[in-house]
């Protein structure tokens, strides 16, 4: 499972973080307060790994082959499962190990279930086809024009692809951070490092990915 | 230069590239999630109401009291029938034990005492709470035509009037004569080794074989008492050859003329031997003393007059002193020697 998630993210991040540097919280302590019910503890821990959650999502359905269409459904599925069962968490591993497991499982579930049902799309059209997953990417806003629109997707993909090429310690370390959101402490028993490594590869990935974006001229010129 | 550049890169920038690039929730998942874990967190607060603190004490109390009641009926229906069944071994036992007692000859002297010790083998049955049950047992074979279950139930119920009853004919057993007569019918009851209560005279009905023993002990204890008697008697007499012992042996309940004659006679006998008087007797066709006569006898086999005066003498004198009433013969010694 941890290398799944370890490959998972070697091979395509998918969410971006709301906040670049989401606020550290005590995990073991927010996990025994949902333990006990308290309802604004599992608040908290959904604010810190919905992003985690809805990402892994979206890894599980792109493997497939499938629209992340599904992936708000299967984050959602996923936490209210971890709450139900929050009380069987033991601790053994990680919290967010844990968590991708439950999300991993419901994400399957739903794969199966759709398997057995095939819907086929009334607006499912030949150009689907040719472009499967550059194009799942969703546009931060639909009200935006068509031109507009395709510049984003090149800025989207020399992103990526700036991702893509950090050194494969700094690519995770930025990649659960920066996009997945989750905190040093839990980034460090997944990449099994010290909470400093972590942050010493996450200051130096951000560092080669603005290095290489300013190169692709992807930063504004008042900010060079 | 670039590094300046970069290190002055806003992070707000940076943000702004990330997110276009990477997917995010089109909907709100924290606001979805969390109204549906505060209504499942309602519900269950509301299944917990029902297991507060002071409901709990109240099912524990309650609980346990109806646990107790259960308990106590389970006892009382069910084990306590098995101790009573107990109680009756143990009791049946204590009578076996007692009976045998008697039967090996360690019977009380009286039958207060024998009715003191039944009653002392009744009481071990009472220290597990069923006292006198091996009386209802025994009464309870007369109720043949009950079931089972109605079987127990008059157990319990005819027990004291079966104690009572049962003891008044021990208490009684010295006048009676006939045991049966006690209305103590044998026990017909399973599982009960009941032995029946012995009686000073005889012990009861299934104890016959030990009551046959002990009578046949008895009769050999008694009468060959008196055989042997008569037997050392008559080894005495034959053995010895003092006549006087022997006459004072065996004169003793005669008397009259007869008496003293035939005793003289027997006397006389001793003094040949027994060969010689059965070929004598069998020579002239007598067969008992009577059929002959002194003088024949002392001339026949030639007893001298002193032999016969030692002898007469020494009879007339025991006679005298055992049987002063007794008619003394005198003899003409010259008629007896004459022929």
């Amino acid at each position: 499972m941890f290398t799944l998630l370890i490959d998972m993210l070697s091979v395509e991040p998918q969410a971006p973080p709301e906040e670049l540097h989401a606020p550290d919280k005590n995990v073991d302590a927010l996990v025994k307060r949902a333990k006990s019910g308290d309802t604004d503890a599992f608040s908290e821990i959904v604010t810190c790994y919905e992003r985690f959650v809805y990402n892994t999502a979206c890894r599980v359905l792109t493997a497939s082959g499938l629209s992340v269409a599904d992936a708000d459904d299967i984050a959602q599925d996923s936490l209210i499962k971890a709450w139900r069962s929050i009380s069987t968490f033991r601790g053994e591993c990680s919290f967010s190990t844990w968590l991708f497991r439950v999300t991993v499982n419901t994400a399957r579930d739903v794969i199966r279930t759709n398997a057995r049902r095939p819907v086929v799309s009334l607006t499912r059209s030949e150009d689907d086809d040719e472009e499967p997953e550059i194009w799942d990417v969703p546009v931060t806003s639909g009200d935006e024009i068509p031109e507009e629109a395709a510049e984003r997707r090149e800025t989207i993909e020399a992103v990526r692809r700036a991702v893509e090429s950090l050194p494969d310690d700094q690519r995770q370390a930025i990649v659960l951070r920066d996009i997945h959101g989750l905190p040093y402490d839990e980034i460090s028993r997944i990449l099994g490092a010290e909470v400093g490594t972590i942050k010493s590869r996450i200051n130096r990935g951000r560092t080669n990915l603005k290095k290489i974006l300013k190169n692709g001229n992807f930063f504004p010129s008042h900010d060079v | 230069m670039m590094d300046h550049n970069l290190q002055n890169a806003s992070d707000a920038e940076y943000k702004r590239l990330i997110a276009e690039a990477y997917p995010s929730p089109k909907k709100d998942i924290h606001a979805a999630v969390m109204a549906q874990v505060t209504a499942e967190a309602a519900q269950s607060r509301k299944k917990a109401k029902i297991l507060t603190p002071a409901f709990r004490n109240r099912f524990v109390k309650y609980g346990s009291i109806a646990a107790c009641f259960v308990l106590l009926v389970t006892l009382g229906f069910r084990v306590l029938p098995m101790m009573t069944k107990d109680a009756v071994m143990e009791t049946e036992n204590a009578m076996f034990t007692a009976d045998m007692a008697y039967t090996d000859g360690a019977a009380p002297e009286s039958p207060m005492e024998e009715t003191s010790a039944e009653t002392q083998a009744a009481a071990g049955g009472t220290k597990n709470g069923a006292p006198f049950l091996y009386k209802a047992v025994l009464t309870d074979s007369t109720t043949t035509d009950a079931t089972p279950e109605e079987a127990e139930d008059e157990i319990i119920i005819e027990e004291p009037a079966a104690a009572a009853a049962y003891s008044a004919a021990i208490e009684a057993e010295e006048v009676m004569d006939d045991v049966d007569s006690a209305e103590v019918p044998e026990p017909e009851a399973p599982m009960v080794m009941m032995a029946p209560a012995p009686t000073a005279e005889e012990p009861v009905a299934e104890d016959a074989i030990v009551e046959e023993a002990v009578v046949e002990e008895a009769v050999a204890e008694e009468a060959p008492a008196e055989d042997l008697i008569e037997e050392e008697v008559v080894e005495e007499c034959v053995v010895e050859e003092a006549v006087e012992e022997c006459v004072v042996e065996e004169a003793a309940p005669q008397s009259g003329t007869t008496s003293f004659e035939s005793e003289l006679k027997l006397a006389l006998t001793r003094e040949i031997d027994a060969e010689t008087y059965t070929v004598w007797m069998t020579g002239h066709g007598y067969t008992s003393p009577e059929n002959w006569s002194i003088a024949e006898f002392v001339q026949n086999f030639g007893i001298s007059r002193e032999r016969f005066t030692e002898l007469y003498d020494a009879l007339t004198a025991f006679f005298e002193q055992t049987s002063p009433d007794a008619e003394i013969i005198s003899y003409n010694l010259d008629e007896l020697y004459r022929q």
